[in-house]
């Protein structure tokens, strides 16, 4: 690792790409704010939003982390994938917002509590096609961990794949009425959406796993039954998956060449989150728009608080979980080997950030 | 004439003046110089004063929403006033599967379709829209109710069961552990038991995205007006004949902060719509998608000929179906002098 009392030197920068997930983040409240751009544009650099792209490599590197000069905030999982894939990234922030994290069942499947998953099916999602299936390996998660609570494991239930075809990246995400949506979403392809939730209605699974804002609406309005919410239990490590904590990443090759703007990225993420703190009203209006749903359903999935949880930094518990998260995806074959968090952590920026805070305090 | 001492509203989870005016805090700001207390009837813990929203039975009330409730609160003798009617088009869409087969609307012919069914209920308003849907949408392929097999999706208690509470604008009902049901027809189509299903709304295009549904038709969007005549088209605004009478002062105030509110709305697309979110409990992506990118500008309280003459032919429509016990004259159920009064007080804006 470089001293840490030397800034690296930074070239000048033509284009930052950036990406995030449709989560709470703040780097995705930079960008709406126009923040990210006024504070990478005072270093001469533009920022174009990598998922809008037309074109699906482009794009894909939302997941694989391919593109040089990018930044990603989001979930861990692509993160943690790319990284053991051998891709020259490094982690500059972690954030942790929880969110509710569901196991649902249908009124009438006779299951109330964990215990009774045992000798039941479990529907799982299965994007065969996809680089890395996050969406398969958060579920996997969030089952795992409720069934350790009552000391039974994955392989007391009986998993049902339910195959998608296509990728993640497949269409361009288009912003309207302020929401990032993917145009997949109003096809009526026959492999569908939501195909284990179907499978649960029509009584072909027992269980399944559902997270986030759409989770807590769809389980209303299609009288559910929540069986454990992982996401609110008092245990970080059961409470860890692809969302906590949320990933802040830049490609090596940035953090080289253009330490400035990395620094910028941080500085605008963190302004911000600290600008979220003092506006909850505005803040949960933003999170409603970037998860496309109400706020009252914000609200049910992250908290009253939401405004509260965006904050970026690395702290030793989130560093921890994401030790324990990644070992996760290692034993479970989502990654080909596992890796040591830390060597993957870069607290220069930070750092450097903090310091000069403090000068500007002192 | 005496001093009002509390004005009850009510609005229905859907765009209206009278909704954005209480969400803003006009409606306050409006009475409160007269000391007149404003109280929300739905969020009354008492279910007695919710179901004034379904049957208009509370002296000095205002509601705006859906046209069902009010026509039938008229039919059966509740002594009320329409002061105006809204038009808000959305979105009314007949829904099947990708594996059902249907593709038009004449593929619906001796296929089931799915109809809500609230038996204790005063007046079910979800199944008449839906077969009013249901019956323009046939209608436009000269085929009728008859041609398909309806089956029935019973719920139990009433609509006003649950007191409602509002939080972030969106009206939710705060259940300890109760389950109540809901989509059961939506579920019956996802489960393969039927095979087509109606819905409007925010909600309809969300579920139907969530699910990759197929829409058949959207009446809603169809150019004749009178296919697109349903419970929230046109809307009332409605007031019992006490508060007319004995309030006239009251009643102007209403109107006139709806009216102002709608104004408000035409110039403010972005706020607008935070508002309809709010208050439909949905996202500002599907409040666009239901109500189009002008969903502001369809916020307009007046007495449009054509409104008129869809709550009249709607409200044959609920007789011939037997949803009212008697067909009357829109005409001697509307009141325009209220509106009159405003508009002549008023320095009318060229629109």
């Amino acid at each position: 690792m470089a001293l840490h009392e030397e800034r690296p030197v930074s070239q000048p920068l033509d284009t930052l790409w950036y990406t995030r997930c449709p989560v709470p983040t703040g780097l995705g409240i930079a960008v709406q704010k126009g923040w990210l751009d006024e504070t990478v544009g005072a270093l001469g650099t533009r920022v174009q939003s990598l998922r809008e792209s037309a074109n699906q490599a482009v794009r894909e590197s939302h997941f694989d982390h391919t593109l040089q000069n990018s930044v990603r905030h989001g979930g861990n999982i692509p993160a943690i994938w790319a990284r053991a894939q051998g891709r020259q990234t490094r982690v500059i922030g972690l954030s942790w917002a929880d969110e509710v994290q569901l196991i649902l069942t249908r009124p009438d499947s006779g299951i109330k509590t964990v215990k009774d998953l045992k000798g039941r099916t479990f529907g799982l999602p299965d994007w065969r096609n996809a680089q890395i299936d996050f969406t398969r390996a958060q579920a996997l998660r969030g089952l795992e961990n409720a069934l350790k609570l009552e000391g039974l494991d994955v392989r007391d239930v009986q998993l049902v794949d339910y195959r998608y075809g296509g990728t993640f990246s497949d269409n361009p995400v288009q912003e309207i009425a302020g929401t990032p949506f993917s145009a997949s979403a109003n096809s009526h392809r026959a492999d569908g959406r939501n195909a284990e939730l179907l499978g649960l209605l029509r009584g072909e699974v027992d269980a399944i796993f559902l997270k986030g804002s759409s989770a807590a609406q769809l389980a209303h309005d299609l009288n559910l039954y929540t069986v454990i919410d992982t996401g609110s239990h008092p245990e970080p490590l059961i409470r860890c998956n692809n969302g906590t904590p949320r990933t802040l990443s830049v490609d090596q090759h940035l953090l080289d060449q253009h330490y400035d703007v990395a620094v910028g990225i941080l500085d605008s993420v963190l302004r911000a989150e600290q600008w979220a703190a003092q506006h909850p009203d505005d803040t949960r209006r933003y999170l409603a728009r970037e998860t496309n749903s109400s706020e009252y359903w914000v609200r049910v999935a992250y908290g009253e608080d939401a405004h509260l949880r965006l904050a970026t930094a690395l702290d030793e518990s989130a560093i921890t979980a994401l030790q324990d998260f990644t070992a996760f995806l290692h034993r479970w074959n989502f990654i080909p080997q596992p890796f040591d968090v830390r060597d993957w952590i870069d607290t220069r920026p930070l750092a450097t950030l903090r310091s000069a805070n403090a000068a500007l305090a002192g | 004439m005496s001093s009002l001492e509390t004005l009850w509203y009510t609005h229905s989870p859907v765009p209206t003046g009278l909704g954005i005016a209480v969400q803003s805090g006009r409606l306050a700001e409006a009475f409160r110089p007269f000391g007149t207390n404003i109280q929300s009837l739905r969020e009354s813990s008492e279910r007695e004063v919710r179901e004034a929203h379904y049957d208009h039975h509370l002296q000095n009330s205002v509601r705006h929403g859906g046209n069902i409730p009010a026509i039938w609160a008229y039919a059966a003798g509740v002594e009320t006033r329409v002061l105006g009617l809204s038009w808000s088009d959305e979105v009314q869409l007949i829904l099947t599967t990708e594996d059902s087969g249907v593709r038009t609307v004449r593929d619906l012919k001796n296929r089931r379709f799915g109809l809500p069914k609230w038996a204790n209920v005063q007046i079910d308003f979800t199944r008449a829209q839906a077969l009013r849907g249901l019956e323009n949408a046939l209608k436009l392929e000269g085929l009728e109710v008859r041609d398909v097999e309806l089956v029935d999706y019973p719920y139990g208690g009433t609509y006003s069961d649950e007191q409602k509470h509002h939080l972030y604008g969106s009206e939710v009902t705060l259940n300890n552990g109760r389950h109540s049901r809901r989509n059961n027809e939506l579920i019956g189509l996802l489960r393969g038991d039927i095979d087509a299903i109606f819905l409007k709304g925010a909600h309809a295009v969300q579920l139907a995205n969530e699910f990759g549904l197929r829409v058949v038709v959207d009446t809603g969007s169809h150019p004749d007006p009178l296919i697109r005549a349903n419970n929230g088209t046109p809307r009332t605004l409605t007031v019992d004949v006490n508060l007319l009478e004995e309030h006239f002062d009251a009643s102007v105030r209403i109107v006139d902060t709806v009216l102002r509110t709608e104004q408000w709305a035409w110039a403010n697309p972005e706020e607008t719509r935070r508002f309809l979110a709010r208050e439909l409990n949905t996202s500002e992506y599907w409040v666009a998608a239901a109500y189009g990118e002008d969903a502001h500008r369809r916020l307009r309280t007046n007495f449009d000929e054509r409104s008129i003459h869809c709550l009249q032919d709607f409200t044959d429509f609920l007789h011939r179906w037997d949803f009212i016990p008697r067909r009357f004259d829109v005409r001697d159920w509307i009141d325009t002098r209220v509106l009159e009064h405003v508009i002549g007080a008023t320095t009318r804006r060229a629109i």
